[in-house]
């Protein structure tokens, strides 16, 4: 019953996307947006159903070479589903009005894509055997790929969508050579028969390890990261957001899906995805400070909450393995819930930054200024957002990263000798993160936003239509919602960190978290009230005063300031840079100002990528080398592919000779 | 409940002390009289009467951010330890909200000093940014330190200090340092940050407030005192020992919290700001403190296990 649902909401996409492909262009967008508006809400309420009652599976028979599939939502499954859909839903919306600025392009194959993008997330998340898995996770590649080449004259699209092919496929060939090792044991593809084939812990911990490559590569873990940073600001913003809010949590699904499957990881498995989703958290947010580019800003602060998401599976890996409760069942449930907040606050963040493309057709973060008062709906959605991923209460971002203390706080007492030091340390890592997300947002919201305008850029901008404010409005919602009331996704969140290996009563562990949650909720409230009283003493105060008279800022005495002699985000970021700087491998083009007059000075930084540089660049050269020495094939000469005819006519007559001799 | 009450009036008064006495001390220091020590209090009642002067350039955002900074450091100061480490607010894992309620004061804070569109403010903030980048961890590896010694998960239990070994002792002092210097960097002091100096391009917390007046500054300023008597309780909290009873902690509390103000006044008098560029390394001084107190409690830790 809760899958027919779920099917009828991915066939009401489907067939919504199929039918505006054939209708006329004016009624394009309103029919897609409609069509996936009620499928992802069928889905979503399917999820929802599946995890407050019971989980379901349907098994339908498909044409070869898929032979039967089996569709199952069980507590994670319909948790991702729940992810995706409300993803979904506040990305169409917003998508809507998004494309309406493009006109003149026809789009049937963009919303076909889109849809089809949403629906193979939707499946990844739900079969349970190879062959429908890969196929699916294979379209929502492709369908991805599609969506990512929508600006295809730009260069910078064409060569971020080449990369993020390469990148998938290699994700793909990782994720394959997996599960062939894996069926060597099993014998069959189904994902419950791996389960037995994994018992040996060795040959468990490589097979692992190779997949959990191939899906760091798909959630955009460091070193795994390279297409991530290039494929989304590439992108258009409706398609950046639900990539970043959405599709790279299928990577963390697979993942956890495994896991699940294998029982009890190794140590050296727990601590490398530990230390993996730590120096991803740290360091994917240092890169995020350095960035001028707001998209690319975003992008790797992606990575950097995948780091916490991740930090909070090692920690509920290593729990299993120590029989540690609160770091299984606190750590797990703290992923859970930072995966669903990212995905609220990032797409709204992402749909921010597309409405300033919009309106200011730039993305240099240095060339803007002062919006808030022409853009006052997007700059206010874009504070909350910021408040929210810089982990601070009162939104939904405090309530993950504050379940994540709790399990590190209650766990590490009972993690003997150098696992609660590790323990504390990644409280350490995790606290650092925080305070650097802060600075990378204050610096995003801040330069944009406030001060005055830096360029022309921002002249004629103004808020977007009512489609994109609310796609926007509708994640800000659920960001304060979560922030401010967290117990009931805690709850759900603590079910589905239930399914794993837990010594001991999971349910018994989880409730006085409800009651601590509470208690959150009433100091976060008593905060809101005391700041709406301050507030009102202030107006108060000001009223009986005589009130605000205005001025020029002040500029130390100096009567002739420009916007031009503002902070930057550069110089913002600067006094980090010089700590962090050389680690990132900025660099940095300084023309110092000469003489007793200067006439000229210039200053230029460009942020690298560590790992392009080292580990990407000298890769892709040794491949370029590798198949430059069989250039020679490919002569060019006639005479020589006449000869390769010969010499394989010939091969063929011995052959065959040989088998009938 | 009489902690509880105390706590409060102890929130309205001695943050305003803290102030006055470090100025007393640096007068005495330089053989001035200096003013009274309740001038700070004087001052920001002064200042809720004021009328504020706001610039054109700024936003909503420069409007909510004192009453956001104040609401969230009274919050914050609500939930630490007060007299005999009785809370108003508790909770496990209460110190995580208290230390990310000063963080979204702080994320306010450098919006405001932002919003103003002065090159000055800009450069306080990133600054102040780049410090809290230093301090935040090494307290919250000192949190963690203590969960792991203690067992516990609430801001009172946790700086209960107990256990028969040389433990106490160590995390008492090194605690005590690290606490202190976070005091002079989040209360703004010298060697960080020079309260008194007249040179905006040397300012940090005091550029970020240039614009502010009337009672937006007399919000901040409060907020800023707050901050630095939190830190002052945390070092009572850590060295008072743990069955004090509440009527000597009603004393012991305002004693240390002063002792902790004549201490960051004889600093101020004895040494110069450090270089921007050299602060970084001072404060990392923080995070070893807080690493050192993490292994020793990894070592007394073992020999009891």
């Amino acid at each position: 019953m809760i899958l027919t649902l779920f099917l009828i909401g991915i066939a009401i996409l489907f067939i919504g996307s199929a039918l505006q492909a054939a209708l006329p262009r004016s009624v394009r967008i309103p029919l897609f947006t409609v069509a996936a508006i009620i499928g992802l809400l069928f889905t979503g309420f399917a999820s929802v159903q599946a995890l407050l009652n019971v989980p379901t599976a349907i098994t339908f028979g498909c044409p070869f070479p898929l032979g039967s599939v089996t569709l199952e939502l069980d507590p994670l499954s319909a948790f991702f589903a729940l992810t995706i859909s409300l993803g979904g839903i506040a990305g169409s919306l917003y998508g809507a009005g998004y494309l309406s600025g493009y006109p003149e392009r026809s789009l049937r194959g963009h919303l076909f894509a889109l849809a089809l993008f949403l629906i193979s997330m939707l499946l990844v998340v739900t079969v349970r055997a190879v062959l429908p898995f890969l196929f699916v996770w294979e379209l929502m590649s492709l369908s991805s790929l599609v969506l990512v080449f929508f600006d295809r004259q730009r260069e910078e699209v064409r060569d971020a969508t080449v990369n993020y092919f390469i990148a998938m496929h290699v994700a793909f060939a990782l994720i394959l050579t997996g599960f062939l090792l894996l069926m060597t044991r099993s014998g069959s593809g189904d994902f419950a028969s791996f389960a037995a084939a994994m018992q040996d812990p060795a040959f468990a911990e490589t097979a692992l390890l190779i997949l959990f490559a191939g899906f760091a590569i798909k959630a955009g873990f460091i070193p795994f990261h390279s297409w991530l940073p290039k494929a989304h600001p590439a992108a258009p913003s409706h398609v950046s957001g639900l990539m970043s809010g959405v599709m790279i949590k299928t990577g963390i699904y697979g993942i956890l899906r495994f896991t699940l499957i294998v029982g009890v990881p190794t140590t050296r498995l727990a601590v490398i995805v530990l230390m993996v989703a730590v120096v991803s958290a740290v360091v994917g947010v240092l890169y995020a400070i350095a960035q001028h580019d707001l998209k690319r800003l975003l992008a790797y602060s992606s990575i950097e909450n995948i780091g916490i998401i991740g930090i909070g599976i090692g920690l509920s890996m290593i729990g299993m393995r120590i029989g540690n409760g609160p770091l299984i069942l606190l750590g797990m449930t703290g992923a859970l819930i930072h995966l669903i907040n990212h995905s609220l606050f990032k797409g709204l963040l992402f749909y921010g930054a597309g409405a300033l493309y919009r309106a200011t057709h730039t993305r240099d973060i240095e060339k803007l200024g002062g919006l808030i008062g022409k853009m006052p709906a997007t700059a206010l959605l874009f504070i909350v957002g910021s408040v929210a991923i810089a982990g601070l209460p009162p939104l939904n971002g405090f309530i993950s990263e504050f379940v994540l203390y709790l399990s590190m706080l209650y766990g590490a007492p009972l993690a003997a000798g150098g696992y609660g030091a590790l323990v504390v340390l990644t409280a350490g890592a995790l606290a650092l993160t925080g305070i650097l997300a802060l600075y990378c947002f204050t610096k995003a919201c801040g330069i944009v936003f406030l001060g005055s305008p830096r360029s022309d850029a921002t002249d004629t901008a103004r808020d977007p239509d009512r489609a994109m404010i609310a796609g926007m409005a509708l994640l800000a919602v659920a960001a304060v919602a979560i922030g401010l009331y967290p117990a009931p996704l805690f709850s759900v969140a603590a079910s589905v960190a239930a399914l794993y290996p837990f010594p001991g009563d999971a349910a018994a562990q989880a409730a006085p978290v409800v009651t601590t949650l509470g208690s959150v909720s009433r100091a976060l409230l008593f905060f809101v009230l005391f700041f709406a009283f301050l507030y009102y003493i202030r107006h108060r105060l000001l009223a009986k005063s005589g009130g605000i008279a205005t001025a020029a800022t002040w500029g130390c005495g100096y009567r002739h300031g420009t916007a031009r002699m503002q902070y930057t985000g550069s110089s913002y970021a600067s006094p980090l840079m010089a700590l962090a700087g050389q680690l990132l491998g900025l660099s940095v083009h300084r023309e110092a100002p000469q003489g007793l007059f200067p006439a000229r000075t210039a200053f230029h930084s460009h942020p690298h990528d560590l790992v392009d540089s080292y580990l990407i660049a000298p890769g892709a050269k040794f491949i370029r080398y590798l198949f430059s020495l069989f250039r020679w094939v490919q002569s060019g000469d006639m005479a020589q592919y006449i000869l390769y005819g010969i010499l394989f006519l010939a091969a063929a007559l011995v052959w065959i000779m040989g088998g009938t001799a | 409940m009489t902690a509880r009450a105390l706590n409060i009036l102890f929130l309205l008064l001695l943050p305003f002390l803290m102030i006055g006495i470090i100025n007393r001390v640096k007068a005495l220091a330089g053989g001035r009289k200096g003013f009274p020590i309740l001038q700070p209090f004087i001052d920001t009642l002064k200042l809720l009467r004021k009328g504020a002067v706001v610039s054109r350039v700024t936003s909503w955002v420069f409007a909510v951010a004192p009453a956001i900074a104040l609401a969230a450091t009274v919050t914050a100061l609500l939930i630490a330890p007060g007299v005999g480490r009785t809370q108003v607010i508790a909770f496990d894992g209460d110190i995580v909200l208290c230390l990310y309620l000063l963080g979204l004061a702080k994320f306010f804070q450098l919006l405001s000093a932002l919003d103003t569109g002065s090159s000055f403010e800009g450069m306080g903030a990133s600054r102040e940014a780049l410090f809290s980048v230093v301090v935040e961890p090494a307290l919250f590896l000192f949190a963690g330190t203590l969960a792991l010694a203690s067992g516990h998960a609430s801001f009172g239990e946790l700086f209960t200090l107990s256990g028969g070994s040389a433990w106490p002792t160590v995390a008492a002092s090194a605690g005590t340092i690290m606490l202190f210097l976070t005091l002079l960097t989040e209360g703004c002091r010298i060697p960080v940050d020079d309260p008194n100096t007249h040179l905006e391009l040397t300012m940090i917390h005091e550029v970020m407030i240039l614009d502010n007046s009337g009672p937006d500054l007399a919000f901040l300023q409060y907020a800023a005192a707050l901050k630095m008597y939190l830190f002052a309780a945390l070092i009572a909290a850590l060295i008072l020992p743990a069955d004090i009873p509440v009527l000597h902690a009603a004393f012991a509390l305002p004693i240390i919290a002063l002792l902790c103000a004549v201490a960051a006044g004889l600093v101020e008098s004895l040494l110069a700001r450090f270089r921007m560029s050299h602060v970084p390394q001072f404060l990392f001084l923080a995070v070893a403190l807080a690493l050192i107190t993490l292994a020793s409690a990894v070592y007394f830790r073992g020999g009891a296990a």
